[in-house]
């Protein structure tokens, strides 16, 4: 019977250490002085004194912080708001941020800084992006002159009769100068010179030697300037008389008689050996040893010679 | 028993609170200090519990977060005080991670010794024994989880799922760990011995003698 009674005893008796949840919650809510409990009872006391009034210690501190409520208000509203949001997004989050306030200050100049960046890098590809385009508009200085169809000999502007006189309405007048110019616009303009029948052959032929004497490097505009020349004096032997032909002419006081027409355009890669002038100051690389003309006069000159000779025949026949 | 800071169970607004929220978020300072004078002193205990000696400097980083925030803020007081003890639980968060870059050991943060809270000794003047400083030193003892749960309940005055917001956690969790650590307390020589002075408790064990009632252990 007594060990029945200890059994008992021992089932219903409730340990201190044995808070349940229902009593805890009480505990916590307040609503539980865990009487007839030890441990229960000081949790009680210890959860009141824990929650207790404020002491004055504690209340320490007001007005800095108000202050610091001020002058957060009165702050700057973009740099504000941008650290602060980011920190009241990640607070809202519930997470917990790995970063601190001015941290997240450090952030939001740093995104943006980066969007500043962005903005330019793709201000400048877009006026880049239309540079070619515009560059493609313009006539390019390295675009080949052979892009621009020059006169050939079986063309219109470039057939005459071997042996003939070229007419002045059909004589090539190219538009030359004493100006670095693209090629192709040089072709332009004397082809433009051949539909307006420019006069002068001495003219013609000392703007030609001149193009010739300038842009003799560039193979393209010096080609044009030797065919143009054959064309006009057709005494010419192939583009090795060129050389001395055009030296002798320039050298002449035609040359500075003749004025020179508009400058043909080269291309910039062209880097002319003699200045503007047209005087050579250099000799070609390639000197024929004997021009079939006279190395004293000029091709004018001994068709007025022939026409001297002629007429003394006549007297003395 | 418990004190104004656990009076009732945070789910419902304070409308003296609700009305100093909404003059603070429009730029009143008068709101603000109401809502400061009320929720400094839980903060400053809850933190006084996570990182002991740096509890104020943390206070006043969780009041700077907050006032550069408010303008942004939705919600009655309830969801402010909710709002505010997650940010001072993730300034302290920062503050531990410092601190412990600074010590560089292994040292629990929640040492009485680093928290400057009095190591409970009875033989202490009695209000110094059983006063604020000694609970809080007691509640600090505990395991990180528990320490906030117990906090959060009682000196934030939040329910168990506001304190679960605050501690990113399930609120069975926040329940249990509350549990565990006040069941941790009762075991405590500390605490009993609070109880016995208080002549609260009649001894160690309660026996209920069923239907009849009570009996004290003994007879």
């Amino acid at each position: 019977m007594r060990r029945l009674s200890d059994l008992w005893v021992a089932m219903t008796t409730r340990r201190t250490n044995r808070i349940d949840a229902t009593e805890a919650e009480r505990l916590l809510a307040g609503q539980s002085t865990g009487a007839g409990d030890a441990g229960a009872a000081g949790v009680a006391m210890l959860l009141s004194e824990a929650s207790a009034a404020a002491r004055p210690d504690e209340l320490i501190g007001e007005a800095a912080a108000v202050e610091d409520y001020l002058r957060v208000r009165s702050a700057a509203p973009s740099a504000v708001d941008i650290s602060g949001t980011v920190g009241s997004i990640v607070e809202l989050s519930g997470r917990s941020p790995w970063y601190g306030p001015s941290t997240a200050r450090t952030i939001a100049i740093r995104v943006a800084l980066g969007l500043v960046l962005l903005f330019a890098i793709g201000t400048v590809s877009v006026h880049f992006a239309y540079l070619p385009i515009r560059m493609q508009q313009v006539p390019s200085a390295s675009s080949s002159p052979t892009a621009a169809p020059s006169p050939s000999p079986s063309s219109p502007e470039g057939r005459r009769a071997p042996g003939s006189q070229p007419s002045a309405g059909a004589l090539p007048s190219p538009t030359v100068s004493t100006g670095a110019a693209v090629g192709s616009n040089a072709m332009a303009a004397g082809r433009s010179a051949d539909r307006t029948a420019r006069a002068g052959d001495t003219a013609t032929a000392v703007a030609l030697c001149r193009t010739w004497m300038d842009y003799r490097q560039d193979e393209v505009v010096r080609d044009d300037a030797a065919r143009r020349l054959r064309s006009l004096m057709t005494s010419l032997d192939g583009p090795n008389g060129i050389p001395a032909f055009c030296r002798k002419l320039l050298d002449s006081p035609v040359a500075t008689v003749a004025p020179p027409t508009a400058a043909p355009t080269v291309p910039p890669t062209a880097t002319p050996t003699v200045p503007p002038t047209g005087t050579p100051t250099a000799s070609p690389a390639k000197t024929p040893k004997t021009p079939r003309m006279s190395a004293k006069s000029s091709p004018k000159v001994q068709v007025a010679v022939t026409t001297t000779k002629t007429r003394k025949s006549k007297r003395q026949a | 028993m418990v004190g104004s800071f656990g009076a009732g169970d945070g789910r419902s607004d304070d409308p003296e609170l609700d009305a100093a929220l909404t003059a603070a978020i429009s730029g009143d300072e008068n709101g603000f200090a109401v809502l400061w004078r009320a929720l400094q002193p839980p903060i400053l205990r809850y933190l006084r519990v996570v990182v002991g000696a740096a509890a104020e400097d943390v206070a006043s980083e969780t009041w700077l977060q907050a006032a550069r925030d408010l303008p942004n803020f939705t919600g009655g007081s309830t969801a402010f005080r909710v709002w505010l003890f997650r940010i001072a639980r993730n300034r302290g968060m920062d503050e531990r991670r410092r601190a412990g870059r600074r010590r560089e050991d292994t040292r629990e943060p929640y040492d009485q010794s680093l928290g400057g809270l009095p190591v409970p000794d009875v033989a202490a003047d009695v209000m110094e024994k059983w006063g604020t400083d000694w609970a809080l030193g007691l509640i600090a003892t505990l395991p990180p989880d528990q320490a906030e749960a117990v906090m959060l309940r009682v000196v934030a005055g939040l329910a168990v799922a506001q304190a679960a917001e605050v501690l990113g956690k399930r609120p069975g969790a926040v329940r249990v760990a509350s549990m565990r650590g006040l069941r941790q307390l009762a075991r405590h020589p500390d605490v009993r011995a609070r109880a016995a002075s208080d002549g609260t408790t009649g001894g160690e064990d309660t026996v209920d003698e069923g239907p009849g009632g009570r009996t004290s252990e003994g007879v």
